[in-house]
């Protein structure tokens, strides 16, 4: 009994690809359409960068030039914390007692936090 | 208190994704019969708006059924992992301007690093129930996920060079000047791309693909488990879709020129003091811009799903590794002669 083979010379071609007509534009057209719309977004960005980037060195100049009143703030509540502290040793032990082996002032390592939080 | 009060805000986000989860099923359900010229669910509530809660109170009411020869508690542990990490990337998300969990200068690079960690629940669960079906599914999710993650964090950091910043507010906030759909236009393509494949979706949903394998890696799964399984894929589509407006789409920032219609308005009259001015001043950052662009995406999702056949599997391989990744590649090359050639290299600061 003969095999089920194929045909001699194989079987035809299968039609399984509509041969539909093409919608739309020519593909160029989205092509260069696409590089357009990105043109523009470069164009917003270059500027848009740029700005952020000049509104950030502002920034920093601005914070340059006030740098010495925000240390003299700084120092000043540095003095006020130290002297508070001072009068909290004397008021618990009595005396104030130096912790380091030198004349020199020491930046404290910590700091004081209220146990009650009012605001 | 202030436990209390965390507890709330992060209930504040969970609850409402879940619920936006909920929706999204019908809407998928709801569009895709409309696509297919049929009703869809039309019985529960109006509209069949209430479908998604009556199955899901059918689902946790439903006996569970786990297989005899299964690892019972990695079982139980895969779809438990795969939804917490599935909801824990909504904490970083930006939904308007001030309205977040977490302000975290980092946040992009733990989002992505929370949606790796979900491959493993769906790794663990495939490989637990002790089936052919689950265990092939699983392994293709996986080589599947790892795969296209490679091309959605090459993406990401080519966003990165133009913000400078992994925080995700400041790449919101950095397209205040243009959205990056305009100037990353094909990387958006391939983004999206890749967000398909990565929430297994159809047409690249190898994984569960109901005429090769029963139900991939969740064959096994029943009842209130499989609702975990369900409600984490959903989760993810809807996180991922956040990520792409957020991206490429200016997340919360407004999609009209509003400033352009205020000096239009201004020719004519003086609307500077008006409440037509405040109203604008609120859409220009108001979640609502979001929610607008994530349920278009949405909507794009469940259309591809509705309009494309399902690939073979060496065919989803090949395209992310010979099409879109030398794409992203050649990408990663021109994109810093750009930013260099312009001299725009981004500078982010902050300042207390």
């Amino acid at each position: 009994m003969p095999q089920d083979m194929p045909p001699v010379g194989g079987y035809g071609p299968v039609q399984y690809k509509r041969n539909i007509p093409a919608r739309g534009f020519r593909p160029i057209t989205y092509l260069v359409g696409m590089h357009l719309l990105m043109g523009y977004g470069y164009y917003k960005l270059f500027h848009g960068i740029r700005e952020q980037n000049e509104l950030a060195r502002e920034k920093v100049w601005g914070r340059l030039h006030i740098l010495p009143l925000l240390q003299a703030e700084e120092d000043r509540d540095q003095v006020r914390r130290h002297f508070a502290d001072k009068a909290r040793e004397k008021e618990l032990l009595g005396s104030e007692s130096k912790v380091y082996n030198t004349e020199r002032f020491v930046r404290p390592t910590f700091v004081y936090t209220p146990t009650k939080v009012t605001q | 208190m202030i436990y209390l009060i965390s507890v709330l805000e992060g209930l504040l986000v969970i609850v409402p994704a879940l619920l936006s989860v909920a929706f999204v099923t019908i809407a998928e359900r709801k569009t895709m019969a409309s696509m297919q010229r049929r009703l869809g669910p039309n019985v529960v509530g109006y509209y069949g708006l209430l479908q998604a809660f009556a199955d899901a109170l059918k689902l946790l009411l439903k006996e569970y059924v786990a297989p005899t020869q299964a690892n019972i508690i990695l079982f139980f542990l895969g779809p438990i992992i795969t939804l917490i990490f599935s909801l824990l990337g909504y904490l970083t998300v930006p939904f308007g301007s001030g309205l977040f969990i977490s302000d975290y200068s980092l946040g992009l690079l733990y989002m992505l690093a929370v949606s790796s960690l979900a491959t493993y629940g769906i790794l663990l669960a495939g490989w637990s129930a002790n089936s052919k079906y689950a265990f092939l599914g699983s392994l293709r999710s996986t080589a599947q996920l790892i795969s296209y993650e490679l091309i959605l964090s090459s993406v990401i950091l080519l966003v990165l060079l133009l913000t400078g910043s992994l925080n995700v507010i400041t790449i919101v906030e950095s397209q205040r000047a243009v959205n990056f759909l305009f100037p990353l236009f094909p990387l958006f393509l391939v983004f999206f791309i890749g967000s398909i494949a990565e929430t297994n979706r159809a047409p690249f949903d190898l994984a569960e693909a109901e005429s090769e394998l029963v139900s991939g890696f969740m064959t096994e799964h029943s009842a209130s488990i499989f609702v975990f399984f369900f409600l984490a894929e959903y989760a993810s589509i809807v996180l991922i879709c956040v990520l792409n407006s957020i991206l490429f789409l200016g997340g919360y920032l407004s999609i009209i020129p509003l400033d352009l219609i205020l000096n239009v308005l201004n020719l004519f009259f003086d609307v500077n003091n008006t409440i037509l001015y405040d109203i604008f001043v609120h859409i220009s950052s108001s979640p609502l811009n979001l929610a607008l662009k994530t349920a278009f995406l949405i909507f794009v999702f469940i259309w591809v799903r509705a309009s494309f056949p399902r690939i073979r599997f060496d065919q989803l391989m090949s395209v992310c590794w010979t099409v879109l990744l030398p794409i992203v590649i050649a990408y990663v090359v021109l994109m810093p002669c750009i930013v260099y050639g312009l001299g725009i290299i981004p500078i982010n600061i902050s300042l207390l």
